[in-house]
């Protein structure tokens, strides 16, 4: 953070890597070393991502605190700044506000069965936990990782997924296979059944909110309690700092209180499903 | 003995302080007898009789459009804010201007606007006695045609009294009273009441007539939400040579777009947007900071271009709240 909560910070893109048709990868690096040693954050917080003269959009960081002094972002070529974001190359400048929400709670997460479950370009946010237990694995008991996407070509982050496997069950599955496919098929709910989530978990799930109803109630129907199941909500977060009014949803700020929310929080919030 | 200013020195009080700082105060519109905060440098203009200027003096410290900073091929430059007094402005308002400052400063801190805030020198001017809830530098009270009581509240407001034109003592008239009308915002259960007003149909009946055109925001002493927009100016070679600025607009909840983002909108009805003003004003903000979002200055209710007043939507939620 600058000393201005309100004036972004410079970084520099060291690589660029293309995850899926309208998705890439980017890595950063300060610019400020004063700023590199300032800077941390936790798995699960996001920050804004600028191209001056486009705007700013909201990321979340997908790389682990391990891996500071860079961060990675994904980021979906949709509007102006993404697009923007998408024409830079590596050794090119963005800037940065952040990091700005809360975090997975890790200390509930240590020793227990942890359900991580993603629907296409959600997985993004979910990859800064992931890592985290790969880095350090007292965090977890027992790591399953459950992600959908439209057809094998939308599934991002394809060589970690090959990776986590080493210490996690990873389950995958698309809505449309091609030729290549020789996995599950259909809905991510459907990998539930397959995961034999215990009753005890707790997930955590990021994707579009249609996956919300169904897998929620999958997951009560095993057992999992309300405040066990954790859910990342987006909304158009322009501030960060809880001013702007465009994240309220009910009583919440998602950009304060969230982007991360129990089901217990929110299952009641007039306007957190609408 | 308390510390004075004759009326008739208060056009030399604004000669004083327009000579070093720019001075605006509430100026009538001789055409359309409208109120306006504008330039002065004496009380000519100045029209110090409590009424409410169309635009609340908010617009100071957070104006309709400003840059937050401007931009050079990749270098930020954040402009110095200059010093202003705000003068003339009437207890209600200065007490817009506390709740609004507690609200962009906490739970977290809105640095532009601190930076704003800290150049905008206030001097409020009203016959009621200072109430607690002020943040303002300081406070003439009009005790009769004469007088002005004097009430510095900071180290900028006891700069300024070291000028000749204050004095001890002197005649000093009683202490008006002003009457408000029951003030319906400060009902004890009204947060209570407008959360559970979800499916009241007063909701559907407000969006068949309001106009989604957030007049009722722009006019509101505590309104605060804004837009971010970058600006750039067309250069020969733009991608070598990139100058800009980035402006913080006002935003109003109530406009169809508000919380849309590329592929979705989170609140797409109109009917969802109405709630959700009331439901900031009189829940989310009583529950977050102890004060309803209105100060009941009556604003939006005649700015309304579908005559939407919310007191009469409040007592409406209130009358209904038991059956």
């Amino acid at each position: 953070m600058t000393e201005n909560n309100t004036i972004p910070f410079q970084m520099k893109i060291t690589k660029t890597i293309g995850l899926a048709p309208m998705v890439k990868s980017l890595k950063l690096s300060f610019s400020d070393p004063k700023q590199a040693n300032s800077f941390s954050f936790k798995p699960g917080q996001f920050v804004l991502l600028s191209v001056l003269g486009y705007g700013e959009s909201v990321l979340t960081i997908t790389s682990a605190t391990s891996d500071l002094p860079q961060i990675e972002v994904a980021i979906r070529s949709v509007g102006n700044n993404t697009q923007a974001l998408h024409r830079l190359k590596v050794g090119q400048t963005v800037f940065v506000r952040g990091p700005f929400g809360n975090s997975f709670d890790l200390s509930k997460m240590a020793g227990r069965e942890v359900v991580v479950i993603a629907g296409g370009i959600g997985l993004a946010p979910l990859r800064s936990l992931i890592k985290t237990f790969e880095h350090e694995p007292k965090n977890v008991g027992v790591l399953k990782i459950l992600v959908g996407a439209k057809n094998p070509e939308e599934l991002i982050f394809k060589s970690d997924l090959v990776n986590w496997q080493k210490f996690a069950k990873v389950l995958l599955t698309v809505d449309t296979a091609d030729k290549s496919w020789s996995g599950y098929q259909g809905l991510v709910t459907k990998l539930l059944k397959e995961a034999e989530v215990n009753a005890k978990a707790i997930a955590v799930i990021c994707g579009p909110p249609v996956m919300f109803a169904p897998l929620v109630k999958e997951l009560k129907s095993i057992g999992l309690k309300d405040e066990n199941i954790y859910l990342m909500l987006e909304r158009k977060m322009k501030c960060g700092i809880g001013k702007c009014q465009h994240c309220t949803c009910g009583g919440k700020y998602v950009c304060l209180d969230g982007p991360t929310f129990s089901w217990a929080e929110i299952k009641d919030n007039w306007e957190a499903f609408l | 003995m308390s510390l004075v200013l004759h009326q008739k020195d208060l056009t030399k009080l604004i000669n004083e302080l327009s000579n070093k700082w720019p001075v605006f105060g509430p100026v009538k519109d001789k055409k359309n007898a409208e109120i306006r905060f504008e330039p002065i440098t004496s009380t000519k203009n100045l029209f110090l009789n409590n009424s409410s200027s169309i635009i609340p003096p908010k617009k100071f410290v957070f104006p309709a459009k400003e840059a937050m900073f401007h931009f050079k091929n990749n270098h930020i430059e954040v402009k110095q804010k200059k010093e202003m007094i705000i003068l003339g402005m009437n207890r209600k308002d200065a007490e817009g201007f506390f709740y609004l400052d507690k609200l962009m400063t906490n739970p977290v801190c809105d640095d532009s606007y601190l930076e704003k805030r800290k150049v905008v020198k206030l001097i409020v001017i009203d016959s009621l006695t200072p109430s607690n809830s002020l943040n303002c530098d300081l406070y003439l009270q009009r005790v009769d045609e004469k007088n002005y009581l004097v009430y510095p509240y900071s180290s900028f407001g006891e700069e300024i009294i070291k000028s000749k034109l204050f004095s001890h003592g002197g005649s000093v008239g009683t202490i008006s009273t002003r009457h408000f009308p029951d003030n319906v915002t400060h009902h004890p259960r009204l947060d209570e009441i407008v959360e559970n007003s979800r499916e009241h149909p007063i909701w559907d009946r407000l969006a068949e007539t309001c106009f989604n055109c957030g007049i009722c925001s722009y006019v509101c002493p505590l309104c605060y939400c804004f837009e971010t927009e970058d600006n750039f100016e067309i250069t020969k070679n733009i991608e070598k040579d990139c100058k800009g600025c980035r402006n913080r607009k006002w935003d109003s909840c109530m406009l169809p777009d508000f919380n849309k983002v590329t592929f979705h909108n989170f609140r797409p009805k109109a009917k969802d947007r109405i709630y959700n003003w009331y439901y900031h004003k009189f829940v989310r903000m009583p529950r977050e900071y102890g004060f309803p979002g209105c100060i009941d200055c009556g604003r939006c209710i005649s700015s309304c271009p579908a005559n939407i007043n919310y007191r009469e939507v409040l007592k409406e939620l209130i009358k209904d709240d038991r059956k």
